[in-house]
């Protein structure tokens, strides 16, 4: 009868075999010995490389690119450079306000932060109903404007020229304009092979819209590796961005502009309506001052402090304050290589 | 006599051959692949959609990018 290999019988086996030869040590059990040695050596030694390694990299100081809830700007998409040279002539254009008073350009400042610095006013003097938003990165959101209203960038821009507080026109009377300008339809030939109509004249604003982001920012910078892109206190507010909650709403490649969200929830944030809006991006958020969708928030601050308190039911100390607001400095990417200002810079 | 049996195996042998030569010529294979394709790429979307909604359930989805794009 065949009996079969088992750990138990080889163990008696060699306990036998121990026994017959008294107290000398066999040599399987030497080498046994050597190598146990050898893994407590080795086990130590991991244990104590282990031990030294946050004092030479500080914690969290090396950041893993998929583990951040925050993602960097991507490069500006590729596109017809004829295409997007109109686009850029096109958001300069003033045709495309009914009186001819206003472009794109007017409130969307591409020489510092893409918006208005909050000196945005109505064709009759007075104040619009919402603070303008950057333009930068703003094809980067899910959904456009403070109310999130809608989807696409095409759809914005005829609304823009719609809109009854300034441009006061639409695409067709725009259109009606710029068959009139040959060197204009020359432009549109060369770009799109025909004359102006609604979908060339939306894609090239749309695809100049598409290029203006702002990558580059240090805080990207420490997203791809480079560890001295961002000093210990600004590394030290970007930890309390996420711990206090901050990055539950402001995630993401734009740092926010990925979902609504209530505003004024445990604290009133801002009175009226709307009282859901789609949830801002923070990028360069240091050089779009004033605040909030009424503009009524002239520091980052201050509007840091209100939105602890009104949407997380956080009372900020100063310092909390002062360590948030360096890590947000650090969202302030570059455009065509510059870096991106504030409006009274 | 043997050459007539031969030729006419052959002949209905390339009659055959050329049938289903015709047979398999399909003028919208690629229209099918092109079809096929998008159905495989909506079915990939679809799994990724769904996996990020799972994601986000469990609370180990980093940010909502992908659920918007």
């Amino acid at each position: 009868m065949t009996q079969l290999w088992s750990p138990v019988s080889c163990r008696r086996h060699h306990l036998e075999i121990t026994s017959a030869r008294g107290l000398v040590v066999p040599a399987v059990s030497r080498a046994g010995r050597r190598s146990l040695w050898i893994c407590l050596t080795l086990l130590l030694l991991a244990i104590g490389a282990a031990a030294q390694a946050p004092d030479s990299e500080p914690s969290g100081a090396k950041p893993l690119a998929d583990q951040e809830p925050i993602t960097p700007i991507p490069p500006p998409p590729a596109a017809e450079p004829r295409k997007l040279a109109l686009g850029e002539r096109l958001f300069g254009d003033h045709r495309l306000s009914a009186d001819g008073k206003l472009a794109c350009s007017s409130c969307h400042d591409l020489r510092t932060n893409g918006a208005g610095g909050g000196q945005t006013v109505a064709h009759d003097g007075s104040k619009p109903p919402f603070d303008t938003l950057t333009v930068f990165n703003a094809a980067l959101n899910f959904r456009m404007n403070w109310e999130g209203n809608f989807r696409d960038l095409g759809a914005h821009v005829e609304s823009s020229l719609e809109n009854p507080v300034n441009m006061r026109t639409s695409v067709d009377e725009v259109l009606r304009k710029l068959n009139a300008d040959p060197q204009m339809v020359q432009q549109f030939r060369a770009a799109y092979g025909r004359t102006p109509d609604r979908a060339s004249f939306l894609d090239a604003l749309t695809t100049f819209e598409r290029s203006l982001l702002t990558p580059g920012s240090r805080f990207d910078r420490w997203l791809g590796g480079e560890t001295s892109a961002l000093s210990p206190g600004e590394l030290a507010g970007y930890q309390l961005f996420k711990s206090l909650g901050c990055s539950s709403c402001h995630q993401g490649v734009n740092v926010g502009g990925n979902l609504f969200e209530r505003q004024g929830v445990f604290r009133p944030l801002v009175p009226g309506k709307p009282e859901i809006v789609r949830v801002p991006s923070l990028r360069n958020v240091a050089t779009t001052p004033p605040y909030f969708h009424d503009g009524g928030t002239p520091t980052l601050e201050e509007a840091v402090r209100k939105m602890a308190a009104a949407q997380l039911d956080r009372t900020l100390t100063d310092q909390q304050v002062d360590s948030l607001v360096a890590f947000l400095k650090t969202l302030t990417g570059t455009y065509r290589g510059r870096a991106v200002v504030g409006a009274s810079q | 006599m043997k050459v007539t049996p031969a030729a006419a195996i052959v002949s209905l042998l390339v009659l055959l051959l050329t049938w289903l030569s015709l047979r398999a010529i399909n003028p919208e294979a690629e229209l099918f692949d092109l079809a096929f394709a998008a159905l495989d790429r909506f079915a990939m979307l679809e799994s990724a959609l769904y996996r990020d909604v799972f994601t986000t359930r469990a609370g180990t989805l980093r940010n909502y990018d992908p659920l918007v794009r």
